[in-house]
């Protein structure tokens, strides 16, 4: 083989490869966690001052355009639905890939729950919790690392084994139960072309050609807006002071966290934002509460200021007591504004630079005027629904109701 | 378990990391121990391919190793006999078929004869297949035997054959295994495109064929009318790139380590009589057949002597005619067989085929006459060309019905069923949405299989204009399709590689949410 032609095969697999991720990118399923970071890689380098890591209520309850306006503050939401505590860690470098915030604030909801008890019900949903973060960063070593904390192998096989059994018990098509088993496969999480591609179809589209290059800016930066009406059903048990210890698997992996925060000498704030709290979850939350103070971090459980955010648990909640509406998300942001400046602009660990100057953030100024205008319209949505009685309504409920 | 992770079928990811290592030390072991080696590299690829390839039934290289080492054996003490001891060059040929074809016959044809079923070794007729055809060329003293065990081992278990075939002549083919071969740009780039071509017909349109073919031959389902038709379209389209395109791969995939194998499939939907089918079906099979099965059996005392008295009953013409018949009845008999041990195999690959021939031959001077005579119909038309093609896919169909069918009540219940109401309007009214695919598949399924008709056609071209049949044609002088976008510029051939690779990698049925897709003719 001639010089040229090795060149040749070199050339076309290089480019092969080269494409491969980035039609990836534009294949990966649509979803606000998709926005939200490819919005995050969109943001220009060094500019976010502090990055939220946590599960779903994040996004719906931490207005950052808001924080931006008033504050002068960059904050950037890389939360994903039940995201499993294992993730924070390779959250934070693949945030440090881009940005050097002054802050890391963790949202610590899912750290009193097993990490089992995650696995499990995300094996319903094909993995898709844990895709979530696997699949929304981009390629590289920290990708890798994050899958091959959050895929264990083991865990897959022990569920094929059962899985084969009850097949050969019942003789019966294992279509479904194949899905399952290559959903918790590693290579499919490294190569996640191996699950996209059947999203062909979505290629027509705009939203998901511009993810080519992973890098677009979202539009409220993170913030996920919802004007539906879903009064707390449950008691919350915010008061409940005994101490419970987390799961031991959640303690190693704060643990390696924390390591991880000094290794990079970053600050951080964990907080836990309202949502109707069960006894036993109160008091692990007691627990992490102490884990981290006595690890010389802030611990902020919105839940102990209710009353001082002016939350309103028959109104401000969209779902029934987990997620804020933007009326819920509002009246947080205000009070975790004052929060902040307290506690952190005024002692100087955040918002040394008022980024509500410069060119370099256009992006920012425009989310602001967005959420302006998504909060006038949400207040008005959600004041219409409550006046027409036009409240969120469960799953089970509804399920329920049928049966009825 | 390191097999289920690591499981390698011919389109699996692991497979091509595999091949990825196996190319790259097959190039580079020989640089260091001055052009020797190759042929090692493959054998133990090939070991590892077959351990890995056998869903944790790790015993079953066992089988392979076993016929390979009887071969060996036997051909040696072969070797230490006159060429007039016929006798005992007898017994060892017995000894050879006994050991090799027990096996076969115990694994495959057990559920013929008992309608139980042990699941046979992997690859188990074709490496029987190739080691038998070897051992005969020796005996008849037209192949050369290898010395080596370890040579003798490779011939039977070389990795790219041993799941699916081609089923080689070694003296042919074999030589190229122990040959050294330098890393060569068109073979490289040619055996790649041959595979992503194979991936293409296996994964872009088979899968989806599986999918509609499933639902209506499933053994519950009550479809009637163009229903059966279309199923039964849409197998013979399933096993055709199911089968082909899993040859492409493996002729691919020999081609890029410098091993030229033999076609088994030239665009057999294109026959006009179903011995030209069979000609471009599964080439490979029919010509082992012949070689090894039909000529030794026209020349046994049995058929010799069935020959003489059908000639003094019936005259010299057709009494020959009629021996080569009944010889015919058994090579298509075990074509069947081959096929599997089941009665929908033996009558839908074997014994239907046989009928058609047999049938065709006999009527044939009676059709010729009313065509050419009565209804002055020109029968070297085009017209008459395209009919005989449509006539031949239409029986190899009513073959391929028998051939998916669970049971021959199953096979007869859906072929009274595909007459049983005349329901056209499905192809229009949106029944077919209820078949498994959505809108986008069924648009994906349909323009893939313009492709495929549209490369058969040129392929077809190529070979008429070959053959000296046409010419003017825009593909003379190239020898193949690779040849003749190869010609083109290198913006115009990346777009058609490029638009191939993403075609694959995008559209192909695989990963998480995917059956994976199993060579059907593994199991033959």
């Amino acid at each position: 083989m001639s010089k040229k032609q090795i060149f040749k095969i070199i050339i076309f697999i290089v480019a092969v490869m080269w494409l491969i991720p980035h039609i990836t990118y534009c294949i990966r399923t649509p979803s606000d966690a998709k926005d939200r970071f490819v919005g995050f890689y969109a943001e220009k380098k060094n500019t976010i001052d502090a990055v939220i890591i946590g599960s779903s209520p994040v996004p719906y309850c931490i207005a950052t355009p808001r924080i931006y306006g008033d504050m002068g503050i960059t904050m950037y939401p890389l939360s994903t639905n039940m995201q499993r505590p294992v993730a924070a860690k390779y959250l934070v470098e693949e945030a440090l890939k881009t940005q050097d915030p002054d802050l890391f604030i963790f949202e610590m909801k899912m750290w009193q729950a097993e990490d089992e008890q995650l696995i499990n019900a995300d094996k319903d949903k094909h993995m898709g919790h844990t895709r979530e973060v696997t699949d929304n960063m981009k390629y590289s070593l920290n990708r890798i690392r994050a899958i091959n904390a959050m895929v264990d192998e083991d865990y897959a096989d022990d569920a094929e084994d059962s899985e084969n059994d009850e097949d050969d018990a019942e003789n019966a098509e294992s279509d479904d139960d194949g899905k399952v088993n290559e959903d918790m496969k590693r290579i499919n999480f490294y190569f996640d072309i191996f699950k996209y591609h059947s999203n062909w179809k979505t290629l027509v589209m705009w939203s998901q050609l511009r993810t080519f290059f992973y890098e677009y800016p979202d539009d409220l930066k993170g913030f996920t807006s919802s004007d539906e009406v879903g009064p707390a059903e449950k008691e919350n048990c915010h008061n409940a002071t005994d101490v419970v210890k987390m799961p031991a698997e959640q303690e190693e992996y704060l643990a390696d966290l924390i390591s991880c925060l000094n290794k990079h000498n970053k600050d951080a704030l964990f907080i836990i934002t309202p949502f109707t709290v069960s006894e036993e979850e109160q008091k692990k939350i007691n627990y992490i509460r102490d884990y981290v103070t006595e690890r010389g971090y802030n611990f902020l459980d919105m839940n102990q200021h209710l009353d001082e955010i002016g939350f309103d648990e028959a109104t401000d909640y969209k779902d029934g007591g987990t997620h804020t509406n933007i009326v819920g998300a509002d009246k947080v942001t205000v009070w975790f504004e004052d929060y902040l400046s307290e506690n952190y602009v005024k002692t100087g660990k955040l918002g040394k630079h008022d980024r509500r100057h410069g060119r370099n953030y256009n992006s920012w100024k425009k989310s602001y005027d967005l959420w302006m205008e998504e909060l006038s319209l949400g207040e008005d949505k959600i004041r219409e629904r409550i006046a027409n009685g036009d409240y969120w309504k469960s799953e089970v409920n509804d399920e329920n109701e049928e049966a009825e | 378990m390191l097999y289920e992770r690591f499981f390698m079928g011919i389109t699996s990811f692991y497979f091509l990391c595999f091949f990825a290592l196996v190319l790259i030390a097959y190039y580079t072991i020989p640089l260091l121990f001055k052009k020797r080696g190759q042929w090692v590299v493959l054998l133990f690829a090939s070991i590892i391919f077959y351990l890995f390839s056998v869903n944790g039934n790790y015993v079953q290289i066992v089988f392979p190793l076993a016929a390979s080492f009887t071969t060996w054996g036997l051909l040696k003490l072969l070797a230490g006999t006159e060429e007039k001891e016929l006798l005992k060059r007898r017994l060892i040929l017995v000894a050879e078929l006994v050991v090799l074809l027990g096996i076969l016959i115990v694994f495959k044809f057990y559920k013929f004869i008992t309608g139980g079923g042990i699941k046979p070794p992997t690859g188990l007729s074709f490496y029987t297949f190739i080691l038998l055809g070897y051992f005969i060329e020796v005996y008849n003293g037209i192949g050369v035997r290898r010395d080596s065990l370890l040579e003798t081992t490779l011939i039977g278990v070389f990795f790219p054959l041993v799941v699916q075939g081609p089923i080689i002549k070694t003296r042919e083919h074999s030589g190229q295994l122990f040959e050294y071969h330098k890393a060569d740009f068109k073979n490289l780039t040619f055996g790649a495109q041959r595979m992503l071509w194979g991936f293409f017909k296996m994964l872009v349109i088979s899968q989806r064929l599986r999918t509609v073919v499933d639902k209506i031959y499933a053994i519950d389902a009550e479809y009637t009318g163009a229903y059966i038709w279309l199923g039964t379209v849409c197998f013979a389209f399933e096993l055709y790139t199911n089968f082909s395109g899993g040859i492409d791969i493996v002729i691919g995939l020999s081609e890029m380590l410098g091993i030229i194998l033999p076609e088994n499939f030239t665009t057999p939907f294109f026959a006009k009589n179903i011995s030209e089918y069979w000609r471009r079906w599964h080439a490979t099979l029919g010509i082992w057949m012949k070689d090894n099965v039909f000529y030794p059996l026209l020349r046994t005392k049995m058929i010799m002597g069935l020959g003489k008295t059908l000639k003094k009953v019936f005259g010299k013409k057709k009494g020959k005619q009629l021996t080569t018949y009944v010889a015919m009845f058994i090579l298509w008999f075990s074509v069947g067989l081959w096929h599997g041990g089941e009665a929908t195999f033996v009558i839908g690959s074997g014994l239907l085929h046989w009928a058609y021939i047999v049938l065709g031959e006999v009527t044939l001077p009676f059709f010729t006459w009313i065509f050419e005579k009565k209804m002055h119909i020109n029968l070297q038309s085009k017209f008459a060309n395209g009919f005989r093609v449509v006539r031949t896919f239409f029986f190899v169909c009513i073959g391929d019905l028998f051939f998916r069918s669970k049971s021959i009540p199953h096979a007869l219940g859906l072929l009274k069923r595909s007459v049983s109401t005349f329901n056209p309007q499905i192809f229009v009214d949106g029944s077919l949405l209820n078949l498994g695919l959505s809108i986008y598949e069924w648009g994906v399924l349909l323009v893939s299989l313009a492709v495929l008709i549209t490369v058969s056609t040129i392929q077809y071209r190529m070979e008429l204009s070959r053959d000296g049949k046409i010419t003017g044609s825009r593909f003379e002088g190239y020898s193949n399709l690779r040849e003749y976008i190869a010609s083109k510029k290198l913006v115009v051939r990346w777009i058609v590689y490029f638009a191939l690779f993403f075609t694959v990698l995008l559209l192909a049925e695989y990963g998480p949410g995917f059956n994976p897709a199993d060579s059907i003719y593994d199991d033959f």
